[in-house]
């Protein structure tokens, strides 16, 4: 993988300072890579940091500390030109395709404004550009939907926008935040096998951040498991389905439809402490395996097996000094 | 099997501005004891309007039903609202997905429960209602100390289980419920679901489970009605973690072949092409010709047969749909 990475975020700490409350941390010295043409599936409960880790990826947000690299460059603290540039290359789609896109302008509109500010395209040359990327996305007629407004078009139809408007600035890397989960079941495998062609054209890098985990097996090539603004679990998709090593990632699985488990592996239904102050293991308090050490030292985040890591006592001794 | 509740022939429109919109077509249905049956469909194909339908919650000002829904040999559409409101909660009780956000946000759980016995059962001691609370409370999986919290401070899931422990206050017979955990966590989900289940199995309740998610569906139903476009297309006997396993209506082959599988082998997905029709568009052939692999010249105008089993396809190219609808 490191030969070939597309992005690398290095111990990477996202920080939010809230009013008259606690700071938050949503994001904990998180390391993970993309390589080229690789899907990796960001996936975890609710308020686990993902869309969080997500925006940081494409500096939509900018770390707290550690280190974002995009192909070579340094990308963590980069501001004005250089910025915009990488904006052009690291793209987010967004799960709720409505909210994203302006209800006063058209289609065309939408697209239009990337070409032009990231990709300089002259104003007569976006016509064009407008409608090969429509046709990249499955919307034709494209002289068709050009001229739509977003409420003419139904939720798959919006996502396909959306899709053609982050594949405007021609970028090598994509985030793609729950892109499905608000739409129905026949229109989710539409949108599903529409990123994977479009990944196969164009040597696309994907983060699929998803709660579903048999469509994060279906796209990804590795899989991510964040519990409490950590990665708790990485490896190959089916190795994560097949032989998860992580307390928390079996409670995930048992809970998956089709995974044929009924009990619940975990002692109680918490949120995870996500203050800066938090010491110890962030799945302690619903562990069925948990041990004295673990409500006190912070696991590390290493391999098992070859490919395959995980941050949890039950495998090593590995600690994590924290960020 | 009997009949704990049956639909005949429903039919919704919805008042408009621009008139009627038909939106239930003949929906003929039966839930039968001791059972949990599942209602799945894509958004707008109606199942909240089913649900909605089934508890005579519509107002006479925004739909117009006719049909009926008997409980026993009552009619609920024949019942005075006095009769209506004994009926409900006691005899049939329902979650929405909006449920926990419904939940009074100024007085106690413990009220909420006060509130619920109380009213139908006014002889009750505040001492019996705390116990029933209680007994209520750890059914749902829940610590009966919350009791004494108000709303805001529970998260989603538990005010969801709260919403589930006032359903069952009264010991219904019969349990609507629409999306019941469709806003929660993955985890959070499955454990109210198995709860639900639990419940079921112990109470030996009768369970209309209305859902858009047709794999969670599967998992936990007996038996499931698909809808699409406001008619049901088919009932299926649940097959589990296998939907392959039976043979179904083209539109149902099309969901299946949709979904990704959590194990197994990896098997490409498929989309259904198009989209799903407007509701209120006037069909009067098969609502699925327009999408459908198996289209047959008569489908688009030929209007589907309107059957009323156990199980059935209604499919003008299922050739033996008679088979199939011999009543169990
Ligand atoms: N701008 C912000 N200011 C303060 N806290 C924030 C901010 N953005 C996110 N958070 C907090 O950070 C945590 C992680 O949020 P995030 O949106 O990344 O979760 P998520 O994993 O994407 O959850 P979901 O699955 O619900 O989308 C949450 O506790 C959230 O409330
Ligand atoms: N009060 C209403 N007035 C008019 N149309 C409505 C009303 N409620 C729902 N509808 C329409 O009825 C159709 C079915 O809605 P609904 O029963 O909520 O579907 P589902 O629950 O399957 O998503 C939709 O087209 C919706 O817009
Ligand atoms: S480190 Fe300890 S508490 Fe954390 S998941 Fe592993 S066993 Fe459980
Ligand atoms: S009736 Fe015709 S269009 Fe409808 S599902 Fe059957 S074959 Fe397809
Ligand atoms: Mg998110
Ligand atoms: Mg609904």
């Amino acid at each position: 993988m490191t030969d070939n990475r597309v992005v690398r975020a290095e111990n990477l700490t996202i920080r939010f300072t809230r009013k008259k409350m606690p700071d938050i941390v949503a994001a904990r010295s998180v390391t993970l890579e993309i390589g080229e043409k690789e899907t990796v599936a960001l996936v975890g409960e609710s308020g686990s940091g993902k869309t969080t880790m997500g925006r940081a990826l494409v500096r939509l947000l900018r770390p707290s500390s550690g280190t974002l690299w995009f192909k070579d460059q340094n990308v963590t603290t980069i501001r004005g030109q250089s910025l915009r540039r990488y904006h052009s290359k690291a793209q987010l789609i967004f799960q709720d395709p409505f909210g994203s896109l302006n209800p006063f302008h058209t289609v065309e509109y939408h697209l239009r404004r990337p070409l032009m500010k990231l990709r300089g395209v002259s104003r007569r040359g976006a016509r064009e550009a407008v409608l090969d990327l429509l046709a990249q996305v499955g919307l034709t007629p494209t002289v068709i939907y050009r001229g739509k407004y977003p409420h003419e078009l139904s939720g798959g139809q919006r996502q396909r926008v959306a899709i053609a408007r982050a594949l405007a600035g021609e970028p090598a890397f994509v985030v793609a935040d729950e892109p499905v989960s608000m739409l129905d079941v026949s229109l989710r495998a539409e949108i599903l096998t529409l990123l994977e062609s479009l990944q196969e054209q164009r040597h696309l890098s994907y983060l699929y951040i998803t709660h579903d985990l048999a469509s994060a097996r279906y796209l990804a090539h590795r899989i991510a498991v964040m519990y409490g603004a950590t990665i708790v679990e990485m490896a190959a998709a089916d190795t994560v389905v097949r032989t998860p090593a992580h307390p928390y990632t079996r409670l995930l699985l048992a809970a998956s439809v089709g995974s044929g488990t009924v009990a619940l592996p975990e002692t109680q239904s918490l949120a995870p402490d996500l203050s800066a102050s938090r010491t110890g293991c962030p799945f302690a308090p619903r562990c069925p395996q948990v041990m004295d050490r673990c409500r006190v030292q912070t696991p590390k985040l290493i391999d098992i097996e070859p490919g395959h890591a995980a941050a949890c006592f039950l495998y090593h001794d590995g600690e994590s000094r924290g960020d | 099997m009997t009949a704990a509740l049956s639909i005949e022939h429903l039919n919704v429109s919805y008042r408009t501005p621009r008139g009627l919109v038909s939106i239930l077509k003949d929906i003929s249905l039966t839930l039968y004891h001791d059972e949990i049956l599942g209602v799945v469909g894509e958004s707008g194909s109606g199942k909240s309007t089913l649900a909605q339908a089934i508890m005579r919650l519509l107002k006479p000002n925004t739909a117009k039903v006719s049909g009926r829904v008997m409980i026993g040999s009552k009619d609920l559409y024949a019942l005075s609202t006095k009769e209506l409101r004994a009926l409900r909660w006691k005899d049939v009780a329902m979650v929405f997905q909006s449920s926990m956000n419904a939940l009074n946000p100024v007085i106690s759980i413990q009220a909420h429960f006060f509130d619920t016995l109380l009213a139908h059962r006014p002889h009750l001691t505040s001492k019996e209602v705390e116990q029933r609370t209680h007994y209520l409370l750890q059914q749902v999986r829940l610590n009966p100390e919350i009791a004494r919290n108000y709303p805001h401070e529970l998260s989603g899931g538990m005010r969801q289980r709260v919403a589930i422990a006032l359903a069952l206050a009264l010991d219904p017979e019969i349990l609507i419920m629409d999306e019941p955990t469709t806003a929660l966590d993955v985890v959070v989900q499955r454990s109210i679901l198995n709860e639900i289940a639990a419940l079921q199995r112990e109470r030996h309740l009768s369970v209309v489970l209305i859902s858009h998610d047709f794999s969670l569906v599967s998992s936990l139903a007996h038996r499931m009605a698909i809808m699409y476009a406001g008619q049901l297309m088919e009932i299926t006997e649940s097959s589990g973690d296998d939907p392959t396993s039976v043979r179904h209506h083209p539109y149902t082959e099309g969901l299946i072949a949709a979904i990704p599988q959590l194990m197994g082998d990896q098997v490409r997905i498929q989309g259904i092409p198009g989209e799903p029709p407007n509701i209120a568009d006037l069909v009067t052939g098969c609502p699925f010709n327009d999408r459908c692999p198996k289209r047959l010249d008569l489908c688009k105008s030929t209007p589907l047969p309107v059957l009323s089993a156990k199980t059935f396809i209604r499919c003008h190219a299922m050739g033996d749909r008679e088979e199939a609808h011999n009543d169990g």
